[in-house]
């Protein structure tokens, strides 16, 4: 049995596909099937060789099958989850000997996986700070997917740039689409920036409940007391 | 001819001493952050917009991401 991998050979240049076989759980050990990937823009930071010590360490836990970490309780068959690098990237057990020497991996962080347990036993072994939480049933995976990798690790930002009760958001993209409701769904005054001139982006921030929308060479509609800004 | 260090801070505009501002930076999240999104996402159903992919077609993915083409999340689908 082959899985599929696209991996980073060499930085600046496209991903391979590579057919290897699945690796076999060790002891412990439980096998889950990765479902969606999300993809973000730290991936083209990867792929541009900006980050290199991402990019080795996230070599280390390619697969698209992994053990369950071990502070999850373990999953019932049809358990399904959205696995986090945060905090701290993966550094699977010795058992996951599956990478090939020299190559480097795209997207392989837990954190872009949603994952489906297909098996569990108790005393899961996983050397790695990765974590896990369990997707809400309203979600399927690409949508669960979508939501959490852009979502998650903005929402602190959020709740520190939002003081007063308005969010101001400059760059208006995967995150930011679904920080903007979070605020909206709070109750809070929305502005989004976007790149000049970029009507869509503009028009689709109005859809989801921006009080205003612009881009960031225009003057809103009030003065900013804070903003968070989305960093590329 | 020597400054004296502390006669920068002297000449600081004062609406601009005075104005005080905090810059954060958010790389990182802690395994409560994430139980937190989870909880939020299950109470508001958020509209998460993403792009499909099949897993081989990541390095579309990727283009499109870096051209943005679009709106919403980018996914890559490995059934």
């Amino acid at each position: 049995m082959e899985d599929l991998a696209m991996a980073l050979v060499s930085p600046r240049s496209p991903l391979v596909a590579l057919r290897r076989p699945v690796p076999v759980p060790g002891p412990g050990e439980v096998l889950l099937e990765v479902s969606a990937c999300g993809v973000c823009r730290t991936d083209l930071h990867i792929l541009d060789g900006d980050l290199p010590r991402c990019a080795r360490r996230s070599s280390r836990a390619m697969r698209w099958w992994a053990a369950w970490p071990p502070w999850v309780p373990a999953p019932r068959a049809s358990g399904r989850a959205s696995a986090s690098a945060y905090p701290g990237w993966a550094e699977p057990a010795a058992t996951a000997g599956t990478v090939r020497p020299g190559t480097r991996t795209f997207a392989t962080r837990p954190s872009s996986r949603a994952i489906t347990a297909t098996a569990a036993t108790p005393g899961t072994r996983w050397r790695t700070n990765a974590s896990a939480s369990r997707l809400p049933d309203a979600y399927d995976d690409a949508h669960g997917r979508a939501a959490v990798v852009r979502g998650t690790h903005r929402l602190p930002g959020l709740c520190h740039g939002a003081a007063g009760g308005a969010a101001r958001l400059y760059g208006f993209g995967a995150a930011a689409h679904l920080i903007a409701q979070v605020a909206v769904a709070e109750g809070r005054e929305v502005f989004a920036f976007t790149r000049p001139g970029d009507t869509r982006s503009q028009e689709f921030a109005r859809s989801l409940g921006c009080a205003w929308a612009g881009g960031s060479d225009e003057t809103p509609p009030a003065a900013l007391d804070a903003a968070l800004l989305f960093a590329r | 001819m020597r400054r004296d260090p502390h006669e920068r801070r002297a000449v600081l505009p004062l609406p601009v001493a005075l104005g005080e501002r905090t810059v954060r930076s958010v790389a990182n999240l802690t395994r409560a952050d994430g139980e937190a999104f989870m909880a939020l996402a299950a109470r508001t159903k958020l509209d998460a917009r993403p792009v499909t992919f099949g897993l081989e077609r990541a390095n579309d993915a990727l283009e499109d991401l870096r051209r943005g083409a679009f709106d919403g999340a980018a996914v890559l689908l490995t059934g």
